[in-house]
């Protein structure tokens, strides 16, 4: 199928490996809102690693997806000769003050002018073109120069590539800015690459941006890159501190901060799903007064349906909704199900959900059910249509190690399923209440620590073998979702600020 | 050089050879045959000769360097090959002419050492206080999770599986990934195990059970696992060493093993049958009268325990012990 393709649109989204090429929480999201806002024309610009690391489109592109374009930042570059020059010098000092301004940590107005103009700089045949970046006297003595003041690590080649490295996509994502079809407001559903791509159309164009987070990404970015293996450490016996993080782990971290912080700078609006990601926005450089909340919501009539399915029974099956992927910590569960058929030798545990994201973490996971001994008690089922799938289904459980507001939950406490969760995200307030009224309604299942497979097996059978609290649990669950986590609740908080940013647009 | 002269005098030989044939029969359709065939013999030689004497940078592309002169000298026999001698002498006199790189010659910067930035060297703190403390700054837990990464689980497990349930994301998923990567070390050498086994020998079955029963082991012993999962795993332990222990029952390695399970267990009557057996195999003292001395210790048979412990004070190879067999040394 041949992408869209239009003029100009009203909202561009910009989409960094998620919909329409991958499957899940944030994709479906991304999905929700296009289909809620028939009347708007959007654009969608999907920024992706490499182009084999995505396969077809996962969802079927609503009508008003005007426009559709697909970027990919790690691709080979042309491979062509250049010459070494002198390179501009003056830019090249500006690029220096600016990194005297990111090590001092602060944010100011004299940073994001800078800034901009840095951005504008960036085009072909200008001061700070790739061409100058790569293959500039200029731009290599400033390399060489911040590698003697600063590295920590002794190697200078390891030093030279991950500068390059670190700082290519800059310029791709500057000709994606260039070339990117007008839009009337620009709306970020993450920070990264997306997010900086959005802050370089804010300055390129002056059009309003909008960013919704639903994870944290430079906190994930950081978790990755605090466990990664491929990043060396050249240091030798007696220069090496055990506590301290090598070097260039270290600069690969504070990339993506200050990624992250330049679009916190550039929105107009930032939305998080919940207050302890919205008090971490603020954290890592979102000013305050521009930062709101918007909880995720569910289509209530549509799980009303699936609701009524249900019979009076309670099925004695414990299923994971999600990807296969570490993330969601697949094998806790497996192991909780150990603890779980123990104690109810007839209760079932499914996995609902598709497992060619990590097909090598699939295969460890069923090899783990194997040595568990769990093959008569835990199927995987692969994807699964969400309506056919809950009314089979007697607990939600969320082993997850990180998650935002999961839809899972809340789609399942509308169809009449209670959930066990790990205490990440706003599970708790999902699942306990937020505040006093919403709290009196009761507990919609159970909160356990993470990677605690015992506790949440036992959550799972406690609940599952206790009928009376079973019941509760669904009332809660029900009238929690349709009080506070309504798909209307969440388009008039969306639509309001969508209407405010274009006329803010048009004023300029 | 030499091989190339070499190569020239057969081609010179070659060629008056073949000169003398076209002269004395011309006339005669082999005598033509005959002069063609050697002089192509010679065409080759002679290409392969003089390439060999050419500057580096004019013997490439090699094929094609050597087509061009095998040519030369098969179509333009004589003056072909003067000319392409002159040719050579020519390229030998004159200067290279370098061709414009893209490159220009840079030097690597010298390396000075840059202090880490924090302000705060040592600190008087232990490690759970500091990883599991909410006021505690990010930066100086996540450097403490550094520390601990490289510690082994035995000794970290129970920090690890506190700060799991801290406040902070960023700590806590670290914690997971430490205790993740380690547990899944041993699950990936057991799941090899478990494949090898399968098509194994005999022989070689032994020293898979006996693989096996260590690493399951291994998961219990270094905390990695708990509840039901560890009774499994234990459960699982006991089996293979079990199982290499028919294959081979004098293996003093696995009657210890199983004498430490049933010790976790709490069967002390049957783990004392196991230690005492590996006595009797031949494992010295400071080996197996530590488990000898924990069971006498749970049974209160104090006298016991200073004896065992003496023992393992007349063998020489203990290091790790020296604390505890100091301590129940006779006054």
């Amino acid at each position: 199928m041949t992408p869209p393709r239009a003029d100009s649109a009203d909202i561009c989204l910009l989409l960094e490996g998620t919909f329409p090429y991958v499957s899940g929480g944030v994709s479906s999201w991304v999905n929700q809102i296009i289909r809620g806002f028939p009347e708007y024309r959007f654009a969608c610009c999907f920024v992706g690693s490499r182009a084999e690391d995505y396969g077809e489109m996962k969802y079927t592109l609503p009508d008003n997806v005007v426009h559709l374009e697909v970027h990919y930042l790690h691709q080979p570059g042309d491979g062509a000769e250049h010459k070494a020059h002198d390179g501009d010098r003056v830019a090249f000092d500006k690029v220096d003050q600016f990194h005297r301004m990111l090590s001092s940590g602060r944010v100011s107005d004299s940073r994001n002018r800078l800034f901009a103009e840095l951005v504008d700089q960036l085009g072909d045949g200008q001061g700070l073109c790739e061409s100058a970046f790569l293959h500039s006297r200029a731009s290599w003595d400033l390399i060489t120069d911040h590698y003697r003041r600063h590295s920590r690590d002794p190697s200078f080649v390891d030093y030279f590539w991950t500068v390059r490295t670190m700082h290519a996509p800059i310029w791709v994502l500057k000709r994606i800015a260039d070339d990117l079809i007008p839009a009337r407001l620009y709306h970020t559903v993450s920070t990264g690459y997306a997010g900086f791509l959005g802050a370089m159309l804010k300055h390129q164009t002056g059009r309003p941006l909008l960013l919704s987070e639903h994870g944290i990404y430079t906190k994930e970015r950081r978790i990755d890159l605090f466990q990664s293996e491929w990043i060396t450490d050249n240091r030798s016996m007696v220069e090496k501190n055990n506590t301290e993080m090598a070097y260039f782990r270290e600069k690969w971290i504070r990339f993506f901060q200050e990624l992250g912080r330049e679009c916190y700078q550039a929105s107009d609006r930032i939305v998080a799903l919940y207050e302890n990601n919205r008090l971490r926005q603020v954290e890592d450089g979102a000013p305050p007064q521009r930062t709101l909340n918007i909880p995720n919501g569910i289509n209530l009539t549509a799980m009303r349906e699936v609701r009524a399915r249900r019979n009076e029974e309670i099925p004695p099956v414990a299923c994971l909704i999600g990807r296969v992927v570490p993330i969601k910590d697949v094998k806790t569960f497996l192991r909780a199900m150990r603890t779980v058929a123990n104690l109810m030798p007839e209760a079932q545990g499914w996995i609902a959900g598709p497992e060619d994201e990590d097909p090598e973490y699939a295969a460890e996971c069923r090899a783990l059910i194997h040595s568990l001994q769990l093959d008569d008690h835990v199927h995987f089922l692969g994807f699964q249509n969400i309506a056919d799938l809950l009314p089979k289904v007697g607990v939600i459980v969320l082993s997850s190690i990180s998650e935002a507001l999961p839809l899972v939950l809340l789609e399942g406490f509308a169809a009449g399923v209670p959930a066990v969760s790990t205490d990440v995200g706003s599970c708790r307030q999902l699942i306990e209440g937020l505040d006093e009224e919403d709290r009196a309604l009761g507990s919609a299942g159970e909160v356990v620590g993470i990677a605690n497979p015992e506790a949440l097996g036992r959550a799972v059978a406690g609940l599952l073998r206790d009928p009376e609290r079973w019941r509760a649990a669904q009332q809660a669950g029900i009238q929690r979702a349709e009080a506070y986590y309504t798909q209307e609740r969440m388009f008039a908080s969306y639509r309001a600020l969508y209407q405010s940013l274009l006329n803010d647009g048009e004023a300029r | 050089m030499f091989a190339s002269i070499r190569f020239l005098a057969y081609a010179f030989l070659l060629e008056i050879g073949s000169l003398y044939l076209m002269i004395s029969g011309a006339d005669s359709r082999w005598g033509l045959l005959a002069y063609l065939s050697l002089h192509t013999l010679a065409a080759l030689m002679m290409a392969r000769g003089v390439w060999g004497l050419l500057p580096r940078h004019y013997r490439k592309p090699v094929w094609s360097t050597q087509l061009l002169l095998f040519l030369l000298v098969l179509f333009v026999p004589l003056v072909g090959l003067v000319a392409m001698l002159i040719g050579v002498a020519i390229g030998y006199a004159l200067p290279s002419v370098p061709r414009e790189e893209p490159f220009i010659m840079v030097h690597t910067p010298s390396f000075t050492p840059v202090p880490a930035p924090s302000g705060n060297g040592f600190r008087q703190e232990d490690l759970r206080s500091l990883l599991t403390g909410a006021d505690t700054p990010m930066e100086l837990r996540l450097q403490g999770m550094l520390a601990v990464r490289d510690m082994p689980t035995r000794f970290t497990g129970a920090v690890l599986r506190e700060v799991l349930g801290a406040d902070a994301d960023d700590v806590r998923l670290v914690a997971y990934g430490i205790l993740d990567q380690k547990e899944k070390q041993i699950t990936r050498q057991i799941d090899r195990a478990m494949r090898l086994l399968e098509t194994a020998t005999a022989a070689r079955s032994y020293r898979l059970f006996r693989s096996l029963a260590e690493l399951y082991w291994e998961l219990a012993y270094q905390d990695l696992v708990q509840g039901d999962i560890r009774e499994l795993a234990l459960r699982q332990s006991f089996l293979y060493v079990d199982r290499a222990l028919t294959e081979k029952p004098d293996d003093a390695g696995m009657w210890l093993l199983r004498g430490r399970i049933l010790l976790t267990n709490g069967e002390l009557v049957e783990a004392e049958k196991s230690f005492r057996f590996c006595v009797l195999l031949g494992l010295p003292p400071s080996r197996v009268n530590p488990w000898l001395a924990e069971l006498a210790l749970w049974r209160g048979q104090f006298s016991e325990v200073r004896q065992l412990m003496v023992q393992i004070a007349h063998d020489t190879n203990f290091t790790a012990l020296s604390k505890a067999v100091h301590y129940w040394r006779p006054v």
